[in-house]
Parts: C-alpha cells; structure tokens; sequence
C-alpha cells in the first residue's frame, strides 16, 4: 500500500513536469499549427545553461538566467525559421519537419558539449525527503508538483481573463480574422514561443534533479515523452495538457514501480509506457481526450 | 466633399500560387465617407480585392503582382494586416468567421486590440450594443452558438470596435432571410451616417444598390462597368448584364 502511494505520488509529480513540457507544445500548436519538436533539445539547451551557470552564480539566479536564455531562443527560432516559411505560405507540416531538423543539429551540439557527464544543475532541494507517515517521497517531487501547480495555473488564468489569452484563443481558432481584428500575429506567435522556452527551461530543473542522477545527453528523450502526453490531451487543449501530462507520468511510475510483477513485458517497460497509452487512447479518440479540430469540423 | 482619407485601388493584378491571375488589372475609388458597391458573380475577384487591401492574400498564396493600394496618400501594399486595421480599414470576411469557441463580449474584445486603453474599448463596445442591441443579451453566450444574422451583427460589431474609417463587407446577407438582411442594411446604413465609409461587396446586387452611391461590377478579374448608381447603373442593368437574367 505504502509503495503503491509513493508510485502514485511520484507518478503525479512526474505526470505535472510533463504536462509543463506539453503546455509548451500545445500553446506553439495553438497559435501556428506547427508541432514543434525541438522542445526535448530546447529543455536539454536550458538545463545545460543553468548547469554551466550555478557554480558561479548559485542555483536561483543560475535558474533565472536559464529561463530567460531559453525564453530567448525560443523566440529566436519562432523569428529566424518558422516565421520566414509562414510569410512565404509554407505549409505547417515544412515548419514541423523544419523543428525536427533543428533538434538534430541542437542536440548534436550539446551532445558535443555535454560528453559522457553528469550535469548536476544545482538545486537547492538535494536529496532531502518528506515523510508523511510511512510514505516517503523526495523534496523534489514536491517542489516539482507545487512549481507546474502554480505556473500551469497562472498560465490557465491569463490564457482565460487577460487580452493577450483572449488573443490567443481567437489567433487559435482562425487565424485570419484574427488579424482582420488587429491582433498581431507575429507577437502572438513569439509570446507563444516563449511560454513553451521557459516551461522547457522549468521542467529540466526538476527531470534532471535528485532521484534522478543528474542531467546528461540523454535527458531530452525524458523531455519528449511530453509529446504524447500532448497528444493524449488532444494538442490543442490545456486542460488536455494538464490531463494527459498526469496520465503520462502515472503509466510510467507504476508500469516502473512494478516491474517485477510484469517482466513478462521486458526490462524497462516504464519508459515505453507513455508510447504505448498514446497509442491506445488515439484508438479509441483520435482527436485525443480533449482535442477539438475533429470536432470542429463536422 | 469631405476631405477624409480615400482608398484609390490602381491597376491591381492579384496571382495566386502561380495558378494564373485572378485579377488583372482593377482599379476602384472609395471617397471618405462614401458607400461604395463591388458586383460580380462568383469568382469575379470580388474577395480578392478585399484580401488585397486587407493584406491577407498572404495567408491564401495570393500576391499582389503589379498596381497598387493607397489610403489618406499613402501606399499600403504588403503592410502587415494588424497594421491595416490600426489605419482604419477593418474588413468583415465572408461566412462572417465568429470565434465561435469565445464569448460574444471576448469576440469584441479581440475587434478592439487595435484600441489603446480599456476607455476607448468601453465606448466602442457602447456603440456596438447601441448599434445591435440583440447583442446584449448575448454578451455570454459562446458565438458559435447565435444565429445566422446575429452572428453577422456580431462579425459587423467586431470590426467596429476597431473604430475603422473604412469598413469593407463581403457578402453580409449570405445565406440569410430577407428580413434580416433588411436590419444588417439598415445597420450599415446607420454606421455610414456616423461617418464611416464602406465597400460593399455582394453578390446580392438590391441590397448593395440600394446602399450605395457608386458601384463597380467585376467581371473575370476586370472592372466591367462603373458610375453612379440610378445613372450609369442601375439594378436592371446590373441583372441583365452580369448576373445572366434579362429583365
């Protein structure tokens, strides 16, 4: 019973890091129809600058900085590729293939950089514990949960109340009268792009940080199993995001936590797990649990 | 007459994807303060000038390969869309393109981005509900959710909360019954009186003749006829010329 809590605890945790990370995707996909699948190396790039960083100025402002830089490229590549092929009316499917093309190139280099090391980002939590009566769960996974709890919610409530959420949803649902309103598409887009930079840069703190080893060049295949949490979600939805996320991390967890009871399945079959719940709720919805461009076009 | 901005549409070829011209050589002139009529059958081009002067050919693989567009003076070719609207030419598109997943008061509050500050929406956004009081009621409701003609009245409202100068229509009375194409006349006929000129595109010639003073009749991507309407055009002439029905 114990185990079973702890599994569900750390599959929540973990299911809320991927929902950060398919936050991320959802809002690019929303406001330009691009799946951008840099995401995984665009985390990898954020956690490597927050690594390199905290020896010198500590974590905090390390986590700061890395955030901000992330932000930053993240616009940068909405502003040097995907805009320059928007203008030109590329289809949305080259400016997919385009990000695809870019996390190569991005994770070769990193892994250049990175080697065979263990990155350790420097977070403040260390392998400290809660317990909460027989139940033992790392620090980190609790900082993990209340950080995606609070950001996932700020988000949710400016996405709902705020002009620029307003002018979100509308670029969302047509883009065209969308900007016959006035709204600026191309600032949508780069707040978009943002949003998904910083969320990646977020989530790298807490997937690279204690039970896990440290960060290495494999982290952002960890990061790209956000995608089908978003898909999951339906792409377009943030509830969907939130929701699948949660589904993603608790499949994984169990699936892990009980291994020994399903070796028939193999060695590490928590981490296909995510692949394999995709693949069955798509069978079931193919518009995803929440996704609504089926729907709207009945 | 008054001496507000004027859009003058010169020589406009308008190509899309390299699937040969479907314009080829428009020219047309909205004074300030004028109700100007665009006929033609389906397919004319009627659309794509709209597009033109929106600056949205873009996002349909259509560019503008010769002519030009010009406002108050100045050349506004190319600008960016958001940008033509911030000058005060806001189209209402065909099939009227409600954000049917946003409130109506969110789908008036996007038609206001262009506005600086919350006073200036607030008192757009009284004109819009003076101008369409069916709306009012309406103000939570999901837009997807209105009918035909309130979806229109909502479409028209949007576009005025970008307070334009110039409000360009395309096909306001598709698919809608006689009577409400009545009050979305009225209604337009209202928001020029307040001084706000139009270009009326339709394909149902009575409505838009009995608005306008001036019309153009495009004909395959070319201006066919011209002049002012009960002079050089009337409805019968436009029936019997352009539309295939003799009188």
């Amino acid at each position: 019973m114990t185990k079973l809590i702890e599994l569900l605890v750390n599959g929540v945790s973990l299911g809320m890091l991927y929902a950060l990370i398919s936050v991320g995707f959802v809002v690019v996909f929303r406001s330009t129809d691009v799946i951008n699948f840099a995401q995984g190396s665009t985390l990898l790039g954020g956690g490597y600058v927050i690594a390199r960083l905290s020896p010198h100025t500590g974590f905090w402002l390390a986590a700061l900085a890395g955030v901000a830089a992330t932000a930053a490229f993240a616009m940068l590549v909405d502003r040097l590729l995907i805009r320059p092929l928007r203008q030109r009316g590329a289809r949305h499917d080259v400016a997919a293939i385009v990000t695809i093309g870019l996390d190569i190139v991005l994770l070769t280099d990193l892994t250049r950089r990175i080697g065979s090391d263990m990155l350790h980002l420097g977070d403040p939590w260390g392998n400290a514990v809660v317990n909460i009566g027989p139940v033992t769960v790392a620090q980190t996974r609790v900082a993990a949960m209340a950080t995606a709890l609070v950001l996932i919610g700020l988000f949710g409530l400016a996405f709902q109340r705020t002009g620029w959420g307003v002018a979100m949803r509308a670029t969302a649902e047509d883009t065209e009268a969308a900007m016959l309103s006035g709204v600026r598409h191309n600032r949508v887009t780069l707040s978009a792009w943002a949003i998904a930079g910083a969320l990646a840069a977020v989530a790298s703190v807490f997937l690279t940080a204690s039970p896990s080893p440290g960060m290495d060049a494999a982290t952002g295949q960890t990061a790209l199993k956000a995608f089908p949490a978003a898909v999951v979600g339906g792409l377009d939805s943030m509830t969907g995001a939130l929701v699948g996320g949660v589904i993603m991390g608790l499949a994984e967890s169990l699936a892990s936590g009980y291994q020994g009871q399903l070796t028939f399945l193999g060695q590490g079959f928590g981490s296909v797990m995510p692949w394999v719940v995709m693949l069955l709720v798509l069978l079931v919805k193919p518009s995803g649990l929440f996704g609504t461009k089926a729907a709207a076009r009945v | 007459m008054t001496g507000g901005p004027a859009l003058v549409v010169d020589d406009l070829h308008v190509e899309y994807g390299g699937a040969g011209r479907v314009l080829k050589g428009v020219s047309l002139r909205v004074p300030a303060g004028s109700v100007v009529a665009l006929l033609g059958n389906n397919g004319a081009g009627k659309s794509t000038v709209l597009r033109a002067i929106s600056s949205t050919l873009r996002l349909h693989r259509g560019a503008v390969r010769q002519g030009s567009i010009s406002w108050d003076g100045k050349p506004v070719t190319g600008r960016d869309a958001a940008d033509i609207v911030r000058r005060g030419i806001v189209q209402v598109p065909e099939g009227r393109h409600v954000f049917g997943r946003l409130t109506v008061e969110e789908n008036l509050r996007v038609g206001g981005s262009a506005l600086k500050n919350r006073g200036e929406r607030a008192r757009e956004r009284e004109r819009v509900l003076t101008l369409f009081p069916a709306l009012t009621r309406k103000l939570g409701a999901r837009a997807g959710m209105l009918s035909g003609g309130e979806q229109q009245m909502l479409a028209i409202g949007r576009a005025l909360m970008a307070r334009p100068r110039l409000l360009l229509l395309d096909e306001p009375s598709l698919g809608l019954a006689p009577k409400i194409i009545a009050g979305i006349a009225d209604a337009v006929h209202e928001i020029n009186r307040q001084g706000t000129a139009v270009l009326l595109v339709e394909q149902n010639s009575a409505m838009a003749l009995s608005l306008a003073g001036t019309a153009y009749v495009l004909d395959v991507g070319r201006v066919s006829l011209s002049g002012r309407v009960g002079e050089e055009i009337d409805a019968a002439r436009v029936r019997e010329l352009y539309m295939g029905v003799k009188p």
